[in-house]
């Protein structure tokens, strides 16, 4: 099949229905033969060209489909693009095959062409599918690890506990600025989030650990490369994985020429999100090119980068094309852009084009030359960009409802001083809620809480009490930590109650136990939302009480007298705690968002079998208050392993197992999360918690230092020969500045037909200190929207009003 | 302004035959809850006890494969009951089964899964010694491709609930070792496979391959139950060979054979429900009446020692099953049906946003419902299977 003829059945094919525009076929059309860089804007049709591609590389260049490689950085978007590969290619088969002149050669390809064998997926998915299909004989099953497992491994195989605890001094000075608010790390917890990137970095970035850890270098060095040695070497005695030895063992094949069977024929690689590469990926995409002489393409938009925080390397986009030549040694075509938007109006077009270019020092960030403005492809809607600001977040909750309430209860929301004629309103054929998003930095419904001071409500938390009082709600999984999910607390907290009862001779051991101060208090708690429950004598369930329930667990784990059904059994999983107890908290068998929370909870139980003394089991007693008792350490090692954790938030919901989102709930994400989507109307909270220019939130707004993040990129840059002078480059401080353009950026672009910013008042005044990126304020101090404020007369207005944006 | 409804997302979905359209069949709540939201079973002890059998039987054929052939009966140091999980000792032959079995305990043991008990354990070696050393010199001759992933996209069948779509399609996948005509034209007639598939197809010639599967399991009671494990057995082969029929490089599919493991090495529960299907007409490999087979199983009590030839312990285990085009489409529409079932009560859910609602507690196998971990709430289990 010749390419015009490949477009002419794109077009008449009723799925697809469409010729792609000039630059997308610019894309598609590219020769394979040379290495192939796209930037793609947001909204430009950026799967529709990757898919596009891989069927044009099975259509007209004939390549079977299961020798192209697509990769893409979330598992979500992958599905996505599979999805959509299946969808079209399915169609694009049956209608070319029903073509009247197709000639003998395309008839046989189309007969035997199944796009679903396309390999694609997630790198990761990819490497572990291709090694563990793929091993020799003598070779163990491989596992990988999950990363809750992963770090628990990392402390006690790498003996982070003594090895902090006898050079506290060293290790936390230096891992300080890594951790979450700059301060030394009090405890081996604490030490640990803060070392966990680093540990990945040295293989993400391809880190030359021994130089790092050398003599000659800080103490704090030797000893942390002395920590990720002992874990590595356990994994490797063990034959455990985890994702970022999964690649380094991909790498390690592909350059010693060994390429997993199931890439051995590779004929095409394609890479989506190319921006959020790292070192070792990057390096992965080179070796198997080189290795298999694929036809290789990539595709990103270096302006959504969202990713550093998890190694991702935007500086290998940027440069992609003088290290492509050096590795490859072909100079790749492009870049070829992407710039017409199909998504937004012109309106939010022109907001989120003039933003990415507010900034003069975000400028160098970009490559070079920037890609071109975006373009709308919509006709003018009239809808302005809106915005909503208000004294206080609980005043911001309340009006943001009532706009809420008029756009998708009421009949439609207008503008009270009639600045545009039409009303807004939702689809009269199932309009709802769930066409709205809300975004933010944080989507955290409480702030953390400080021993003796309660948690206090954030903006989340307000808006989902003032939707609750008007008869709607949200939909918000990663609003509140599993910890203070209510039903989370009653269900751990009547956990704790079975197997930790406070009748133990010496009350409850968690009590006793050397585990955070945090920990504790959220253990604590919990005990009391367990025994209020408890209290409260919840209904028998077929003949069940929860007492019984509670009871016996309580007789097993203290030798009590029988007849005890739960004696039955020398060991019990403590997974079968948790689910004998789910009955009373009914949530979490009924509703969809519940199954998410116990997932979490389960999960964390789960793979503490893999790891943990006694393997996630509690143990009948001989002497249940006798120290060496196997039944009380049983207990201890649950608490310490499951229980615990899941009190220092170390646990993530996974809500992707939520099959759907409820249509009646506004949608609630961070804007990470909102990476790739779109919807109708994006609301996108700019900073309706910050009152004032309180220092510990300015790493969310306008940064006076560089990130954790940047910090530790800075600190690994020595010991990083190839990636060091690139990324610094530009200065921590930039790069952080950097990435909250780029993450509002993103935030901007996600909405079809409306855009609306929400904030507090105090971010608009005209002497306001409250300085924020995502409001216009430049790095250099200066600010935008004031500069975009006319005024008639001597005196300013008291807040600013740039014209881009009606206040409502 | 009007806002556009948000575009729903259009994922094309995912099946695996024995993960999803196996495990739904048995009980369409309990999948939900393990399959859906990927909820650990407290005891995942099936799940060990199949993955170890499987990955027995994988390591041994690729170290045979390696070697170009193993010295059968490969040793085997018996576990005892006093044996903890944990490496074989120093000096152990590194053919002995211990050693080739450690290292899968090891990898099941770090995703969790475990043995229920030390008698539980010894009956897993058991059977792997009696697949490896009993079926393995017949068996892995006869491999052309092992370990074949196979994957095909299957139109959705139109819903009659009438509930929005997330997809026109679906994807079915599974895992498949495949029997080649050269390898089993190189076998002697004595081949128990062999001899197993020229009595259900002498005619067989040309160039055809045969699908494999093993199942953990005993030889399941005949029946037309469609959430029976006798049909779905049946229909789980014809799809393989189906989706083995959708790549590029295969060739006809003349049959498919299901390894019933349990048979090779059959305990105390698997000789008492011999018996009782044998006297009612339930099997359909019974022992000749008279032999001493035959007198064996019939007169069998629990607690005495099983002696069955090895000849009708082969025959028990090994269910070969004819492939024609005919087959595959009846299998892979009744796979549609229940694709469609599963897709139905998802988006059942979807609507309501209620889980026992949108999928019933409606399992047809007593012993899932016992080892279910949510059966204390369970209205089938409660009302239908406690106390009977």
């Amino acid at each position: 099949m010749r390419f015009e003829q490949f477009l002419d059945l794109v077009e008449h094919t009723p799925a697809i229905a469409r010729r792609p525009n000039g630059e997308q076929q610019v894309c598609i059309r590219a020769d394979p033969a040379r290495p192939t860089m796209i930037v793609a804007g947001p909204g430009s049709g950026k799967t529709t060209v990757l898919v596009l591609r891989a069927l044009r590389h099975m259509l007209v260049d004939g390549i079977p489909p299961e020798r192209i490689v697509i990769t893409t950085f979330t598992k979500k978007a992958a599905r996505e693009i599979r999805s959509r590969l299946i969808e079209w290619g399915e169609a694009l088969v049956d209608q070319a095959a029903a073509m009247p002149n197709l000639d003998a050669a395309d008839q046989t390809l189309l007969r035997h062409l199944d796009v679903n064998r396309v390999v694609a997926g997630t790198l990761d998915s990819i490497c572990q599918e291709a090694l563990g299909s793929d091993r020799h004989a003598d070779e163990p099953p491989l596992v990988t690890l999950e990363a809750f497992a992963a770090n628990v491994l990392l402390q006690r195989r790498g003996r982070l506990g003594p090895v902090f605890n006898a050079n506290q001094a060293a290790l936390a000075g230096f891992l300080a600025p890594f951790t979450f608010d700059g301060t030394p790390p009090g405890t081996v917890g604490e030490a640990s989030r803060a070392l966990v990137p680093i540990v990945e970095r040295f293989i993400q970035d391809r880190v030359d650990v021994a130089a790092f850890g050398a003599a000659n270098q800080p103490h704090a060095h030797q000893l942390i490369a002395g920590i990720a040695a002992d874990y590595r070497n356990y994994l490797r005695d063990n034959n455990l994985l985890d994702f970022s030895s999964l690649e380094e063992a991909m790498l390690s094949r592909l350059q010693a020429r060994r390429v997993p069977t199931l890439l051995a024929d590779t004929a095409v690689v394609l890479v989506d999100e190319y921006q959020d590469t790292n070192a070792l990926q990057e390096a992965i995409y080179f070796e198997l090119v080189l290795a298999t002489g694929a036809s290789f393409t990539v595709v990103g938009d270096d302006d959504q980068s969202l990713y550093r925080f998890r190694g991702a390397t935007i500086e290998l986009f940027r440069a992609f094309v003088a290290r492509c030549q050096h590795r490859l040694g072909v100079a790749p075509q492009g870049p070829l852009y992407l710039v017409e938007n199909y998504r937004s109006t012109p309106e939010i077009v022109d907001f989120f084009n003039s933003f990415v270019r507010e900034d003069p020092n975000f400028g160098p960030a970009r490559i070079q030359p920037p890609k071109p403005v975006i373009r709308a492809n919509a006709t003018a809607s009239q809808m302005p960009v809106l915005a909503m600001f208000r004294p206080d977040a609980p005043t911001l909750a309340n009006d943001l409802t009532g706009f809420l309430s008029d756009v998708f209860r009421g009949g439609g929301y207008r503008d009270p001083n009639g600045r545009y004629p039409d009303l807004l309103r939702r689809a009269a054929d199932g309009g709802d809620l769930g066409d709205a998003v809300l975004l933010g930095f944080s989507v955290l419904e409480m702030q953390r809480p400080y021993f003796g001071n309660p948690p206090s409500p954030r903006f989340t938390h307000h808006l989902r009490n003032a939707l609750m009082g008007r008869g709607m709600s949200m939909f918000n999984p990663r609003g509140r930590s599993l910890r203070d999910i209510e039903q989370v607390e009653q269900l751990l907290g009547l956990a704790i109650l079975a197997i930790d009862p406070p009748s133990r001779q010496g009350g409850h051991l968690f009590e006793t136990m050397t585990i955070t101060n945090e920990a504790k208090f959220f253990m604590r708690r919990w005990v009391v939302a367990g025994r209020a429950l408890l209290a409260a004598g919840p209904a028998a369930i077929y003949g069940r009480t929860l007492q019984q329930e509670v009871g016996e667990w309580n007789r097993f784990v203290l030798a009590g007298p029988n007849p005890n059904p739960k004696s039955s059994s020398r060991d019990w999983p403590f997974l079968d705690v948790l689910y004998g107890l789910v009955p009373w908290v009914p949530h979490f068998e009924e509703d969809p968002e519940g199954q998410v929370y116990l997932e979490a909870m389960s999960r964390a139980a789960g793979q503490a079998a893999g790891f943990s003394a006694y393997s996630g089991k509690i143990v009948r007693p001989v002497n249940p208050n006798v120290d060496d008792d196997h039944g009380k350490r049983s207990i201890l090692a649950i608490l310490r392993d499951v229980i615990a954790p899941i009190a220092e938030n170390v646990i993530d919901v996974d809500e992707e197992i939520m099959p759907s989102v409820p249509r009646d709930r506004l949608n609630v994400m961070t804007i990470h999360q909102a990476k790739g989507l779109e919807y109708p109307l994006v609301i996108v909270d700019v900073g309706a918690d910050f009152t004032m220019d309180a220092p510990k939130n300015r790493f969310r707004r306008f940064p006076d230092s560089p990130s954790a993040t940047a910090q530790i990129e800075d600190a690994l840059a020595p010991f990083t020969a190839e990636l060091g002078p690139l990324r610094t480059a530009r200065s921590g401080l930039d790069r952080s500045f950097e990435d909250l353009i780029r993450l509002f950026y993103v935030a901007f672009s996600r909405p079809q037909s409306v855009l609306m910013l929400v904030g507090c008042e105090k971010l608009r005044g005209w002497k306001s200190k409250v300085k924020h990126v995502a409001t216009g304020w430049r790095q250099d101090q200066s600010w935008a929207w004031k500069d975009q404020t006319s005024y008639v007369g001597r005196r300013p207005p008291p807040i600013v009003s740039p014209p881009s944006i009606h206040f409502i | 302004m009007e806002l556009p409804i948000k575009r729903p997302d259009r994922i094309v979905p995912d099946y695996s035959l024995t993960g999803d359209v196996l495990s739904f069949s048995r009980c369409q709540r309990s999948y939900r809850y393990y399959n859906g939201s990927a909820l650990p079973p407290s005891r995942p002890v099936q799940m060990w006890y199949g993955e170890f059998i499987h990955g027995m039987m994988e390591r041994t054929f690729r170290l045979w494969q390696d070697r170009g052939g193993l010295p059968f009966p490969l040793p085997y140091t018996p576990v005892t009951e006093n044996d903890m999980p944990g490496e074989p000792p120093a000096g152990t032959d590194p053919l002995d089964l211990r050693a080739i079995g450690w290292p899968i305990e090891q990898a099941l043991a770090h995703q969790g899964k475990f043995a229920r008990s030390a008698d539980a354990r010894i009956s897993a070696y058991e059977r792997a010694e009696a697949a490896v050393n009993q079926l393995g010199p017949h068996l892995f001759p006869l491999i052309d491709v092992a370990e074949r992933k196979v994957l095909g996209t299957r139109p959705l069948p139109a819903s009659e609930e009438h509930l929005a779509e997330r997809a026109a399609r679906y994807v079915l996948q599974g895992i498949i070792d495949v029997l080649g005509h050269t390898q089993l034209d190189g076998q002697p007639s004595e081949n128990a496979i062999k001899c197993a598939i020229l009595e259900v197809n002498p005619h067989l010639s040309g160039e055809y391959e045969i699908i494999i599967d093993y199942k953990g399991s005993r030889r399941p009671r005949v029946d037309n139950d469609p959430r029976g494990d006798w049909k779905l057995g049946e229909w789980q082969v014809q799809t393989y060979a189906w989706l083995r029929s959708q790549q590029v490089d295969a060739r006809p599919v003349a049959a498919g054979i299901l390894i019933y493991v349990s048979e090779l090495a059959p305990g105390s529960k698997e000789m008492t429900m011999l018996r009782t299907e044998m006297r009612n007409g339930w099997t359909d490999v019974v022992p000749a009446t008279g032999t001493p087979e035959y007198y064996q199983v019939s007169g069998w009590t629990p607690g005495s020692q099983a002696n069955l030839s090895l000849e009708f312990r082969l025959k028990r285990a090994i269910r070969v099953i004819p492939v024609s085009q005919a087959t595959m489409t009846e299998a892979t529409t009744a796979i549609d049906g229940v694709v469609r079932a599963i897709e139905d009560r998802v988006a059942h859910e979807r609507q309501s946003m209620q889980i026992k609602q949108s999928w019933p507690a409606d399992s047809n196998d007593d012993d899932t419902c016992v080892a279910c971990d949510f059966r204390v709430s369970c209205e089938h289990y409660n009302n239908d299977v406690r106390g009977t």
